[in-house]
Parts: C-alpha cells; structure tokens; sequence
C-alpha cells in the first residue's frame, strides 16, 4: 500500500516538475531576448553618442550586462581586438557556440547571426538604422513571448499537475 | 613595419597575391583594391596587376578590408570618410572614394564606398641627406617648400627632414621643431604618440587643422622651425605668414610639378608674392620617388638642377 502511495507521489512530483520545466523555459527565452535587447541598446549608445569603435563598444556592452550575453561579447570583443577576422565570423562562431544553450527559437537566434553582417563597415546613419531594424525585430519577439509566457507560464504547472492525476488514475 | 601594419589589413587571397608579387617591401608605393576590379599595386613606380587567374576582388574581399581599415567600426571616422581618406596607425594613409550623399552643397557622408587606395607610408632615414647643404645659410634653416606631383615622396623626405633638424647634424645643431600634423601621416600618432622617428626636439599636434595647428603651436611650444604637410588654402597661407612674422622657419610641402607651372595658377600666388619661401625643392614623380629635380631660391632662380 506504502509502495502505491509512494509510486503516485513519484508520478505526480515528476509531471508538476515537467510542467514547472516547461514554465521555466518560456520565462528564460523572454529573459534573453531582454537581454539581447539591453545589450544592443547600449551598443547602438555607444555607437550614437560615443562613436566608439566596435572592440570597445563590444567591451562596454559586456561591462553592463550579465548572464550568457556578457560571455557572447566578451568573446566578440576579443577577438576584434585580435583583428585576424572578419566581424560578421565572428559574431557568427560566437553566437554559435554561446547562444546554442539559450533559450530562444531559432528564427530568433537566426536574426541575431545576421546582425553581425550589418556592423562595421557602414556609415553612422545606416549602422544605427540597421540596429534599429533589429530592434524593432526584437521588439515584437519580446512581445510575442510575453504574451506566450502570460498564457504557458499558467497552463503547464496546470497541465503538468492534470497528466499527473491522470496517469495517476489511469496505474491505479 | 609592412608586415604588422599593412599585411593584416589584407583578406587572405589579397595578402597571399601581395606577398608572392611583392619582394622589396621599401618599392611598394600603393595597393589598389577596387570592388569588382583586379587588384593592382604601385610597385618600383609602376602600376602592375598581379595575375588573379581572371577573378576579381570580391563584395566580400572588399567589406572585409574596409571594416578592417576602420577597426570594424566605419562609422567612427565619419570626418575622415567625408574628406576622403582615413590615416591607420603607422602614418599611412587610406584614399576612399564612392558615392557622396550631399547636403547643403558640402559632403555629408560616402556610401557604397567602391575604390580604396592603401599608400604605403615609408620611412627611410638619411634620405633628406642630400638636401641639407641648401637649406642652410650659416646655423639659420632657410624656410623650405618641397614640391611633387602626388606619389612623389614628398611626406617621406619631409620626415627625414623634421628628423635630421630635430636631432641635429655635424654640421648644424638641433633645433625645436613643431609638426602640424593635419592627417596623422607625418609622425603617424597612435594614440598621441608618434610611431615614427622625428627627433628628441620635435612636438607633433596630431590630427588638427592645420592654420589652428600653426597658431597653438606657435603660441604654446616656441618652435624654431614649423612643419606641416601639403598646403593649399588661403587660411594655410596666413597661417604660415603668421609663424614667419613671428620668426619662425617654415618647413612644408606642397602639390606641383614644375615652376612655370606653379607660377602660372592662382594658388600659388601667394607662396611668390610674400616670399616666404627661401628654398623651393622640385622632388620627381611616382615614377622616381624622391629623387631631386630641382632646387630654386626664393626669387625663382634655380640653384641646382
């Protein structure tokens, strides 16, 4: 009897845990894509106000921020320092390898790859208005997750605890 | 010099054509890369374009160079992009050309930037040798113009000029010079610090204009002797005037080709009304980078040819 209660504690515990996994997921792809947000809007200061060059404006940008976008420009801003690539491989090569373990769909991830082919090589007007088109990109990506996170972030805890029960149900 | 400064600038297969073409690194004068186009150099004073097995420089080849050139960052010498030319750390300097966005009939920005054209800054110590017996009378350092065609070594022989005067000689004593260093191509500063030899009395104002350069430095350094890269404006002319009533020589360079030449157009005019010039050096063209053509008094009277 100990065992039954035992194995349907174990049941439950794993979907509840599922479903909190999958909440988890959703909050993480909008912490990211904030992430990326805060980042680009320091670049894009940098590059207005400052007319910083790309290696220390990368630099500044990996100063202010944390988490795994701190680690992508460090990396990116290193590697301009060393100068032995073009800055739209490494911003790929970089993106590969730290953003493959963020939480953002690929389309997003894509985007991302791609800003790197828009920086430095274009006048001030035309750098800014090609951050600002990315921007506006991330704008609605962050918005579209918000209102997934407002819905999913309820339903799977919910769906996780509902599969529980059922299986539950269904062995007992 | 060649290999850490101008060699990492170059994509792969460019740097590779350059390094097998290019033997005598003092000889290569200029690299011309252009979108689209083969790649051609300056090389012993002739044009040559290396065998590209009938390619091209590519879209890519070409981004890859001019965000190099920029340190990834174009947008930060928008200035320089608007005049035409950007100058990289060791004093050389980069031409640009594409299509200009105009506002108000002055230059706003370039865009599409299509040609480039990377001229290679020399420096060759003792090369002003033979000049110094003209350019003195006694201890005094008579105010010297030196005149070429672009290409023609100017900036290299006015280095080894501000270095010998700046340093002093057996037969001369050193003497404060000041550089006006308008494009950063005479002392090639980096980060405020000459890259290149000019002497223990020499002070460089890098990247300043230079009629404003002439009056700060005049005011702030008491030079001897003022040294600025080719003249041209009106606003130079007085500057100079300024340094020379103020007692000061006058070291500088200038676009021309020959003395008939120079006296027929308009700007020069003000270079033989005054007189501020006591020693006109005629150096050759590209194809004979500076090698002495002629030297003339301020009167107009040759001296040497």
């Amino acid at each position: 009897m100990e065992l039954k209660w035992l194995g349907i504690a174990m049941v439950m515990f794993g979907s509840v845990c599922t479903g909190l996994w999958y909440r988890l997921r959703y909050l993480g792809r909008l912490t990211n894509l904030r992430e990326c947000q805060r980042a680009l809007t320091i670049l894009r200061g940098e590059i207005q106000y400052g007319r910083t060059p790309l290696p220390e404006a990368c630099q500044e940008v990996e100063r202010r921020i944390c988490g795994a976008g701190q680690l992508f420009f460090r990396q990116v801003a290193g590697k301009l320092f060393e100068g032995n690539a073009p800055v739209e491989q490494i911003w790929r090569e970089s993106a590969e390898e730290i953003f493959s373990s963020m939480q953002m769909k690929t389309q997003e991830r894509e985007e991302w790859i791609r800003l790197g082919s828009t920086l430095g090589y274009l006048d001030v007007e035309m750098q800014l208005r090609s951050l600002d088109l990315y921007l506006q990109h991330l704008q609605t990506s962050i918005d579209q997750a918000g209102a997934e996170c407002r819905s999913r972030t309820r339903l799977y805890p919910l769906l996780g605890t509902f599969c529980g029960v059922l299986i539950c149900l269904v062995l007992v | 010099m060649y290999q850490d400064e101008i060699l990492p600038l170059l994509p792969e297969r460019i740097r590779r054509l350059v390094q097998k073409y290019v033997t005598g690194e003092k000889d290569l004068q200029e690299i011309r890369i252009r979108r689209g186009k083969p790649l051609v150099l300056q090389y012993r004073g002739e044009l040559f374009a290396p065998d590209m097995h009938g390619q091209v420089v590519s879209e890519a080849e070409f981004k890859e160079v001019l965000s190099r050139i920029s340190r990834y960052s174009l947008y930060a010498f928008e200035e320089e992009i608007r005049k035409g030319y950007l100058t990289i750390p060791g004093g050389h300097r980069i031409g640009v050309l594409g299509h200009t966005v105009l506002e108000k009939k002055e230059i706003k920005t370039m865009r599409h930037i299509s040609f480039l054209n990377i001229r290679i800054s020399h420096e060759i110590p003792g090369c002003a040798d033979k000049l110094l017996p003209f350019v003195f009378e006694g201890e005094r350092f008579l105010s010297t113009l030196l005149v070429s065609p672009p290409g023609g070594g100017k900036t290299t022989m006015l280095r080894d000029l501000i270095r010998q005067l700046a340093t002093g000689g057996e037969n001369f004593r050193g003497r404060n010079v000041s550089v006006v260093d308008e494009r950063s191509e005479i002392a090639g500063c980096y980060m405020g610090l000459p890259q290149k030899q000019l002497g223990k009395y020499c002070d460089v104002v890098d990247a300043c204009p230079k009629d404003i350069g002439i009056m700060m430095v005049i005011r702030s350094m008491a030079p001897e002797v003022v040294a600025v890269d080719e003249v041209g404006s009106e606003k130079d002319f007085e500057a100079l005037r300024y340094a020379l009533t103020s007692g000061c020589s006058l070291l500088a360079t200038i676009h021309g080709s020959s003395l008939e030449q120079m006296k027929e157009k308009p700007m020069f005019e003000p270079i033989f009304r005054s007189g501020m010039f006591e020693r006109l050096i005629f150096l050759g063209d590209r194809r004979s980078p500076g090698s002495c053509q002629a030297i003339y008094d301020g009167r107009g009277e040759r001296i040497w040819s």
